[in-house]
């Protein structure tokens, strides 16, 4: 038996988990057609070309990098609280089901609020700066991990809750060898999920607050008249979600590569 | 008795579908009439003219004819040349003679049928010019800019001004707060209505001419509604306020620091009124008729201050004792080049701008 | 149904938590715990409720918004579903795909609405722009994940049953993949709101969105509150009502009720 080293191993999982390259070939062919049809000048929808310049000027002009730098942190500090956050509660709920159904409706009810209109609650409690920032963010982000765990935890094989009952496991062990062990795949599904949402609602939160950031850069790009900013932001944003994604799903492949599988107590 | 009048414009086919549907209504005297550009039908139902005879219909018809002629002799203007127009507008005071104009007829006695818009962001207008709309309203800055991105557009008629004798925006501070003027907002966090507006970028300006660093403020964008909170939470130092906002602030017992325009010129262009160039070009008799309605306006402002502050609620929707207590900006319905050559050098001192742009080139030349 | 299923089935503990926590932010604006211009009192807010509907801008409002939701979440699943049974049945579709999916899901739709006003103006189609995007990923990642998460065994009984392509697509593949494409459906529905609102917000001057910016820059909280709890009511009724139909399709409510 050949003796591969972890590393070796690990690559060879990250690999596997990753979007191939080649899917970005109809949105490369796209831009290159745009390139093609539009030669002159435009204000509202210059060429790729013109996206470059904009994103260099940007660049040089020094805003580009802390607001980069700015977005970056809000994400990765709202995933990690959202997830934070999202496990708990999800856990809870899973647990005391009686509890989902008292909390169910008034957390419908927050679900159900755009962004947009939490903001100037949260701004008149918080202000202006990186928490109100966050907490936007966490309560967006939170859902997809909060119902993914509570629906996982509410699901656990009874077999394995019989399983702690014979070792008359404390609830504390149970969670910690039972019920979280189960979970943590619905979890990281939840995250997946919610990545997205994060960077959309980060995004958002900065564009109509203008809090620093490259939603602040895009909204003034806009407001500048300054399209060809605009696009080339727009294609930073979504080449750093391709890399947030990937990064994810390299760390989800690792995470579960010696997971046991799932025991499916329904159909498939 | 009742009477029925059915008056449709151009469509004679029409009036007499009309007329079959009044008939199976109930109305008994049923009479067409039509000029070229009015027809009118009319029906009597019920009373002493309760039958259908030949007789009664023939007067209906005669009355009906008479309607018609009287209609067209005491509108004829108004009839034949009313002249479509779309202009968008934002519900805050600076924009009120334009609303006076629709409400009296002042328009309509000008030759122009104009439709208004409300919208609450000036910086998306420019691109609907020429589609949506023939007039929109701007400010110096957003005018400026957008001309530098290559957008076509071209100021046409004035509105306010901002001199010292009516400031109408103030950057205020908290009663207690140790700021006593531009020179200590050195740090400081400022709340502005939005970045690139014309308040900020004269904010900036401000802090410039006092020795400050533009950059060493913090710049946030608070709607003005969320101002007066924010203020008193101490999430920021100072605030951006116009009418009635600023008002409010002020009689709540905040401070002012001054009219932030000002610091531009004593007396500096506000906000104006701005067309696609092309369709500038080609319509110089709309723009004219749009000043003129709008110099009449202010008249008609000037001569009934209730009724237009009447008019002021109805379009702005703020609440009755706000509105009582906005005093109106200072009109100018003519433009010069010269006041927007004060802009661009303002932007380009704050390194907004890296071009410069002939000012003569903003503005349509009338004559 | 007798009286008594009927309190049974009503969620007494949610519906407790709701009142009490209304009475709570009562107390706290009174008692000037909470003070500020723009948080008004629960009773503010229904006040305000009260008078919009009585002019029945609430109800014309309510409208423009729902209208925009579903043809913006209409178009979401006709273009969302096909493309991912595609991306779902062919392995070749998903490698030339899925990076560029991944690239276009964290864009944000409000960037789009200075693109749409270009286009359209002040018009429900602007907001079309907004929302059609950004609500069609849910739709389209569910539908592809439920197709390639089916278990090989179910495509082994096909093959006993030498089931034609056809009725393979039928019996096997769509029950199968149903549950995740109602979800993505429920996603998306949830998102359609949002977006719309959104767009409301910052493009289009018109529904409830529109209605929220309006109130507030005419100093009028309660009523702008009165708009933001209508758009959470909305949301609780379109979720209530998707639910209700995925249980009336497909009585796995278990399933449906918590995942993604």
């Amino acid at each position: 038996m050949r003796y591969t080293r972890a590393w070796q191993q690990y690559l060879k999982l990250s690999v596997a988990a990753l979007p191939p390259a080649r899917g970005l070939l109809p949105l490369v062919v796209l831009l290159g057609a745009w390139q093609l049809l539009q030669s002159g000048k435009s204000p509202y929808f210059p060429p790729p070309s013109d996206w470059w310049n904009g994103l260099m000027l940007l660049s040089k002009s020094g805003r580009l990098y802390p607001a980069l730098s700015a977005t970056t942190i809000t994400l990765l500090l709202g995933l990690v609280l959202a997830a934070a956050v999202g496990t708990g509660v999800g856990l809870f709920i899973g647990v005391f089901p009686r509890l989902s159904r008292a909390i169910g409706p008034l957390l419908e009810f927050l679900r159900a609020i755009p962004p947009p209109a939490i903001i100037p609650v949260a701004i008149l409690f918080l202000g202006y700066d990186e928490r109100m920032k966050l907490t936007v963010v966490v309560l967006a982000a939170i859902w997809p991990i909060l119902l993914n765990t509570s629906s996982a935890a509410e699901r656990v094989h009874p077999l394995l809750l019989d399983v702690a009952r014979s070792f008359r496991l404390s609830a504390v062990d149970r969670m910690r060898l039972i019920i979280l062990p189960s979970v943590v795949p619905a979890i990281l599904l939840g995250i997946r999920v919610a990545l997205p949402v994060t960077i959309v609602v980060t995004l958002l939160v900065e564009i109509l607050t203008s809090i620093e950031g490259i939603g602040a850069l895009m909204i003034g790009a806009q407001r500048n008249f300054q399209s060809s900013q605009v696009y080339g932001l727009l294609v930073l944003i979504g080449l750093f979600g391709l890399l947030v994604n990937n990064i994810f799903a390299v760390f989800e492949a690792i995470l579960l590569r010696r997971w046991p599988p799932k025991i499916q107590s329904e159909n498939f | 008795m009742e009477v029925g009048f059915f008056f449709w414009p151009y469509n004679r086919a029409l009036v007499e579908n009309l007329a079959d549907r009044a008939d199976r209504c109930g109305y008994d005297m049923i009479g067409i009439a039509d000029t070229r550009k009015e027809a009118v039908c009319v029906g009597f139902k019920g009373g002493m003219v309760a039958q259908k005879s030949k007789l009664s219909r023939s007067l209906a018809g005669l009355i009906a004819g008479v309607v018609c002629i009287a209609a067209e002799f005491t509108a004829p203007v108004t009839a034949a040349k009313l002249t479509p127009v779309r202009a968008a507008y934002i519900p805050v005071v600076s924009w009120l003679p334009a609303w006076v104009a629709k409400e009296k007829g002042i328009f309509e006695a000008n030759g122009l049928d104009v439709t208004l818009s409300v919208t609450q962001n000036l910086s998306v207008l420019p691109a609907t010019l020429g589609r949506q709309f023939d007039f929109a309203p701007s400010t110096p800055p957003d005018l400026i800019k957008a001309v530098l991105a290559g957008i076509d557009v071209v100021a046409v008629a004035g509105q306010g001004i901002e001199t010292k004798d009516n400031p109408s925006t103030h950057l205020i501070v908290r009663k207690d707060s140790a700021i006593t003027g531009m020179q200590d907002l050195k740090g400081k966090v400022i709340a502005a209505p939005t970045l690139g507006a014309i308040i900020h970028v004269s904010v900036l300006h401000g802090l410039k001419k006092n020795g400050i660093d533009p950059n060493s403020i913090r710049a946030v964008e608070v709607p003005f509604p969320n101002m007066p909170d924010q203020l008193k939470a101490g999430n920021v130092d100072a605030v951006e306020a116009l009418e009635p906002f600023a008002g409010q602030l002020l009689a709540a017992g905040n401070r002012s620091l001054g009219d932030p325009l000002l610091s531009v010129s004593d007396e500096v262009l506000y906000t104006f009124w701005i067309s696609e160039s092309k369709w500038a070009t080609d319509n110089h008799a709309v723009i004219e008729a749009w000043i003129a309605s709008l110099n009449q306006a202010k008249q008609f402002m000037d001569a009934n201050p209730e009724e237009a502050r009447a008019i002021l609620a109805k379009y702005t929707k703020l609440p009755e004792a706000v509105v009582q207590k906005i005093p109106f900006v200072t009109y100018r319905f003519s433009l010069d080049p010269r006041d927007f050559a004060v802009w661009v050098n303002v932007l380009k001192d704050l390194g907004q701008i890296t071009r410069s742009v002939d000012e003569n080139s903003l503005v349509v030349k009338l004559k | 149904m007798d009286k008594g299923r009927l309190i049974a089935r009503i969620n007494w503990p949610g519906t407790t938590v709701l009142v009490f926590g209304g009475l709570a932010w009562e107390a706290a604006v009174r008692s000037g715990l909470l003070e500020y211009e723009y948080l008004p009192a629960p009773s503010a807010i229904a006040l305000g409720w009260g008078e919009l509907a009585k002019e029945g801008i609430l109800g014309s409002d309510i409208a423009h918004t729902l209208i925009s939701v579903a043809i913006g979440w209409a178009a979401a699943m006709v273009l969302g579903i096909p493309l991912g049974f595609l991306l779902g049945l062919s392995a070749t579709a998903r490698r030339y795909c899925l990076a560029s999916i991944e690239v276009l899901r964290p864009m944000p739709g409000v960037a789009f609405a200075p693109v749409g006003l270009l286009l359209f103006g002040f018009s429900l189609k602007t907001e079309m722009v907004v929302t059609i995007l950004p609500v069609l990923w849910p739709v389209l990642v569910n539908t592809m994940g439920g197709i390639t998460g089916i278990h090989q065994r179910l495509y082994d009984v096909g093959r006993t049953f030498r089931l034609s392509r056809k009725d393979t697509i039928l019996s096997i593949i769509l029950p199968a993949a149903m549950p995740p494409i109602v979800v993505g459906a429920r996603i998306s529905l949830g998102l359609a709101l949002v977006l719309a609102v959104v767009a409301e917000m910052v493009g289009n001057p018109e529904g409830l969105g529109y209605g929220i910016v309006r109130e507030q820059q005419a100093l009028q909280p309660d009523r702008m509150f009165a708009y933001i709890v209508t758009v959470g009511f909305i949301g609780i009724v379109l979720n209530a009502g998707m639910l209700a139909v995925a249980e009336a399709l497909l009585p796995t409510s278990r399933q449906l009720r918590g995942e993604p």
